[in-house]
């Protein structure tokens, strides 16, 4: 089901399906006027815009960040991509979610890599993703 | 019978603070009155005072069942980020790249003054003040992140698991001296296709209205819907709303 964002007349958004729609209108109280809105659809004010995401799973183990990670969707002719410019991380997939899984399972790849990199073996980028992970990422424990 | 105040929050007023990571897509406020001919009849007296600023006109698509006088033109910039509506019986101002409380009231309060002066409206049956958030989200393991994103915990009954796929909520909450209708839904951005939980607060008020106290009603209005949404979202949000981010 596709819930594609449309206001209807009483200016809620069309979500549900039609059935709840229907019920709500009968059951609905007077009181709920709302107040008018300017177009039909909500418009598009970015043309690719991110999602903030705090946990990154690969099969039992967690990580959590305790800043937001900013992860960057984009579309291709055939692959989605899921990247993060800071933590160097591009991934892909045949649609958004697996791409998003796949940036996920990197998340947690890079994590332990670099917490297992001893310090005395990074420098430059590398030196700096391992403060990064160090800092604001932590396992959760299940 | 007039009600009594019932939340302090909305006469206390909120630190104005602009996020640059806001979710709002669209804020709108709107005054009601009782039907006024002349506003049809004598639509271009009020359009040609402003046409420099909007200089764009909309002429409403009517919807079966849709009653012309009641069906708002719209007037909007020539960039298309802010505009207002006429009808028989409403002016609404809206701006979809809001520019904060500060210069959007100063905006209302100019288009407004100008709008009662043109047609003698005193009397309003209704104020609104909208805020229409869109905040984008990826599941976990198939599920909505609610508590990344939002304060409270979904839970008709104690033992109903956290684990919602989708939502579909309206409450109508009594607060100041009006109602704040909340509207939660989750759904896909029919431009990008990217999963968003529609964030829509609605504070209306609607008894003993007089256009000469707007200022007072956008205060309460804004104040109401700021703290509301204040209190909704989690601190991991608001971090990401600061502009804290990877």
């Amino acid at each position: 089901m596709n819930l594609a964002l449309k206001q209807k007349d009483d200016g809620t958004f069309t979500t549900a399906s039609s059935f709840s729609s229907r019920i709500l209108k009968v059951v609905q109280p007077v009181l709920t006027e709302s107040t008018e809105l300017p177009k039909d659809e909500i418009p598009l004010r970015g043309a690719t815009k991110g999602v903030p995401q705090w946990l990154f799973f690969d099969e039992g183990t967690i990580i959590k960040s305790l800043k937001p990670v900013f992860v960057v969707f984009d579309k291709g002719r055939e692959l989605c991509f899921a990247e993060n410019e800071t933590l160097r991380i591009y991934e892909s997939g045949p649609t958004q979610a697996e791409a998003n899984r796949e940036f996920s399972k990197s998340i947690v790849h890079f994590y332990y890599y670099y917490k297992n990199l001893p310090d005395c073996k990074v420098t430059g980028k590398a030196k700096e993703l391992k403060e990064i992970y160090s800092k604001y990422f932590q396992e959760v424990k299940g | 019978m007039k009600k009594a105040k019932n939340n302090k929050a909305c006469t206390h007023p909120i630190e104005e603070v602009i996020y640059p990571n806001s979710p709002l897509e669209e804020v709108v406020c709107e005054v009601r009155f009782p039907g006024n001919l002349e506003v049809e009849c004598r639509r271009h007296e009020y359009h040609n005072l402003v046409k420099p600023q909007y200089p764009l006109i909309y002429v409403p698509h009517l919807k079966e069942g849709a009653t012309v006088a009641l069906t708002p033109y719209r007037f909007e910039s020539l960039d298309q980020s802010k505009g207002f509506m006429i009808a028989l019986n409403s002016f609404a101002y809206f701006e979809r790249k809001y520019q904060g409380y500060i210069n959007f009231k100063k905006e209302v309060l100019g288009l407004t003054s100008l709008f009662s002066q043109t047609y003698s409206i005193e009397k309003l049956t209704r104020f609104g003040w909208r805020y229409i958030n869109a905040i984008p989200f990826e599941r976990e393991d198939g599920l909505l992140p609610l508590n990344r994103f939002f304060n409270f915990q979904l839970k008709f009954i104690p033992s109903m698991p956290d684990s919602h796929t989708n939502i579909g909520l309206e409450v109508i909450t009594r607060m100041g001296s009006g109602t704040i209708t909340t509207r939660l839904h989750s759904g896909k951005r029919s431009d990008n296709g990217q999963e968003v939980f529609i964030l829509d607060l609605d504070f209306a008020l609607t008894e003993e209205l007089n256009m000469s106290k707007l200022k007072d009603y956008i205060s309460e209005s804004h104040n109401c819907a700021r703290t509301f949404f204040e209190e909704l979202i989690s601190d991991d949000y608001r971090s990401y709303l600061k502009g804290e981010q990877i």
